[in-house]
């Protein structure tokens, strides 16, 4: 057997230019797929830490309630059966944080913004304190009941300075007006990258100014030791609120094909209860009535685009190979007719009809290892400059990036699934040359004149 | 000199208490429903063309041009977007106590509040029901006085329940007949959000219909927003107009 291996390996290096050419084929197939794997996956991992920076976490339980006048409130009145949930996952669990939150006008001067609040309570949450990049003021009287921590594009915005004075427009949890006054303390960098990110002010006044009890929250950030985890621990909680509690269908945002009516009204309502839009009662509840989502959930449009791409890739990929492979077939054609007389010479020697087979097909397999290889390599070699490149950008495109920069990440599972299509469609591609050769008779072989 | 200040102080707080004992609460109530009834139709429909001039400081000027039905005796109105053209065939829709905007693009209906502002104005979807203050407030606190020319009713309330837009009000009431020519408007916290100025009404059958409102946005100077009726109508509407298929096919 080692004596075909180093015949096979020998004549890949007989024709080195040839060999080049074909291998470089593969190379290119190889690496375009690797690099758009790689960039898909780096873009899903970006767009994911992006959207739990913005929506502070991982999972997200949150709670309704009917007031008197059936109006739908969004708030977490009976704590205990979301804390017994969460008890179910404390080992999957890295932090919990209880927020309210709310959409606001901030109003300075003549100037106003549309900016998202987050009620804080920031003995709960020093990591906060810790995390955040302040590019102005600081933290030293965060704990005061009107300080407010203002991202740096809506401070720009509105031209406001630390130490100055903002009115806030909101509607209460009914929907009524309030007007709250707050004082901008520190203005944070923007975390998210791309300038959506939540201005952070006192849990207590906020839930003021929504007019909820003073200790009240409205959601549970839960924040796991690892993604990949997110949906398993969805599940657990879910399952373990819905023994005790209404809970509202789970519902993925994915995209809806089939323009499916009650399922877009259900996307809408679950968004609504994440994101505090006005909502409807279908029917009526006692207590409160949970949901739970996860930012998969939220993510499910982009994966399912992202998915399409892949799939997009994969094809251009085997149309590629494709090409590759009649090219191998020729090559290997004009190879037989090359070495007709070196195949009858082998084969009146004692080599049977398998070693000879073998011989075209290990070289086949050579030559797209070697390409395989060498694009795999390139991929890397041109993953690293992309990288290396800052974007400097405000618009929608650094939703996509991590510090402005695009991200690449390969995933073993595809690298493993392009080669070892790769391999069995080289090693296909030779297999009707190397057939012929092997059954040509010896005799005929050595009579060759070509 | 100092004795006949407070002497005059106290005088005068006790001559506002006698102003606001003269008024019973019952009194006041009554001129609260005299303001609903006056400014309801609730037997025959209400039809009219509205323009709504918005000045921003910021944004500059806006005009819309809406189209409004209500029947005021079923809790409906239908407002129609007429201009700007990007927003023509947009309408509110107001039944069985639900807000549906429809947006022509998309074709779809979503569930919208009251409380909402109307499209980038400083009027509020609530703005365009029908006057219920009589149902929504209680009056706190009451007097009398003057309002340019009018003698009037100075009424601050308080909202009995949390579904209107705003908890605390006060009103300027015109004396005969019961009419509401400017309004103060304060949040949860009490502090004065907008004002609204109604200088001119248009008497309609046995009802009234303010031709010209101003609304002051008080937290951003400069920020207003106009509105003016013409093509008032009290005419019987088709019951079709206040249904979604209408809403869908009207502007197609």
């Amino acid at each position: 057997m080692m004596t075909t291996v180093r015949i096979a390996f020998r004549n890949t290096r007989r024709q080195k230019k040839r060999s080049f050419l074909l291998g470089g084929a593969i190379a290119f197939g190889v690496m375009m797929i690797t690099l758009l794997n790689a960039f898909t996956a780096g873009l899903i991992d970006n767009v994911k830490l992006n959207f739990s920076y913005i929506i502070g976490g991982h999972i997200f339980i949150t709670g309704s309630e009917l007031t008197d006048t059936g109006r739908v409130i969004n708030s977490i009145g009976d704590d205990d059966i979301a804390q017994t949930a969460l008890d179910e996952i404390l080992p999957y669990v890295q932090q919990v944080n209880r927020r309210s939150s709310s959409m606001g006008l901030l109003i300075f001067g003549a100037k106003d913004a549309v900016q998202r609040l987050d009620g804080i309570n920031w003995e709960a949450e020093p990591d906060l304190i810790k995390n955040l990049s302040v590019t102005e003021g600081s933290l030293d009287e965060v704990t005061d009941r009107q300080a407010m921590i203002l991202p740096q594009a809506t401070a720009n915005k509105l031209g406001v300075a630390v130490g100055e004075t903002v009115l806030v427009k909101l509607s209460t949890v009914t929907g009524q007006q309030n007007l709250g006054e707050f004082r901008v303390i520190a203005i944070s960098q923007d975390q998210s990258g791309f300038g959506i990110d939540s201005a952070f002010v006192s849990l207590s006044y906020l839930n003021e100014l929504l007019d909820l009890e003073e200790d009240a929250y409205q959601m549970l950030h839960v924040f796991l030791k690892d993604m990949a985890d997110m949906d398993m621990a969805a599940d657990i909680v879910y399952e373990s609120i819905a023994a005790r509690a209404e809970v509202e269908p789970r519902y993925s945002m994915g995209l809806n094909m089939d323009r499916d009516e009650d399922l877009e009204e259900a996307q809408m309502e679950a968004l609504n209860q994440l994101f505090g839009g006005e909502r409807q009662v279908v029917e009526p509840w006692e207590g409160t009535k949970f949901a739970v989502t996860t930012l998969n959930d939220v993510m499910a449009p982009v994966m399912s685009l992202i998915g399409v791409l892949n799939t997009i890739g994969l094809v251009v990929f085997i149309i590629l190979l494709l090409i590759t492979m009649v090219g191998i077939m020729n090559t290997f054609r004009m190879v037989l007719i090359e070495r007709t007389q070196e195949i009858g010479t082998m084969r009146a020697i004692g080599m049977q009809q398998s070693a000879v087979r073998n011989i075209f097909m290990l070289e086949a397999l050579f030559i797209g290892l070697g390409g395989a290889c060498a694009g795999f390599i390139m991929a890397n070699i041109v993953m690293l400059a992309l990288s290396l490149i800052h974007f400097n950008t405000d618009s929608a495109l650094k939703f996509f990036l991590y510090q402005n920069r695009l991200t690449f990440r390969l995933v073993p599972g595809s690298v493993a699934l392009n080669l070892t299509l790769l391999l069995v469609m080289t090693v296909l591609a030779a297999y009707a040359p190397a057939r012929a050769a092997a059954r040509l008779r010896p005799a005929d072989a050595l009579r060759a004149t070509y | 000199m100092r004795r006949v200040l407070l002497t005059g102080v106290i005088v005068a707080f006790l001559f506002s208490l006698t102003a606001q004992a003269a008024i019973t609460q019952a009194e006041i109530e009554r001129v609260l429903r005299n303001v609903d009834n006056a400014s309801s139709f609730m037997t025959t429909d209400f039809s009219a063309e509205m323009t709504l001039i918005s000045q921003d400081p910021e944004k500059g000027v806006e005009k819309h041009v809406v189209r409004i039905f209500r029947r005021d005796r079923e809790d409906k109105f239908l407002l129609l977007f007429q201009e700007p053209r990007a927003l023509r065939g947009q309408g509110y829709l107001l039944v069985d106590d639900s807000l549906w905007f429809y947006d022509p693009e998309s074709r779809k209906f979503s569930h919208t509040s009251l409380k909402q502002n109307f499209a980038s104005t400083d009027a509020k979807n609530s703005d365009f029901r029908h006057s219920t203050l009589s149902d929504d407030y209680r009056p706190v606190s009451w007097s009398e006085g003057t309002l340019g020319a009018y003698s009037v009713y100075i009424i601050e309330l308080e909202a009995i329940h949390d579904e209107v837009t705003y908890p605390y009000m006060k009103l300027w009431i015109s004396k005969s007949p019961n009419l509401v020519l400017k309004a103060e408007e304060y949040s949860l916290s009490k502090r004065l959000l907008r004002t609204s100025l109604f200088p001119s009404y248009v008497k309609v059958g046995d009802s009234y219909v303010p031709n010209t409102m101003i609304l002051t946005d008080e937290l951003v100077k400069g920020r207003r927003t106009q509105i003016t009726m013409k093509g008032i109508s009290i005419d019987k509407l088709p019951d079709s107009v206040f249904t979604k298929s209408y809403v869908e096919r009207v502007n197609r």
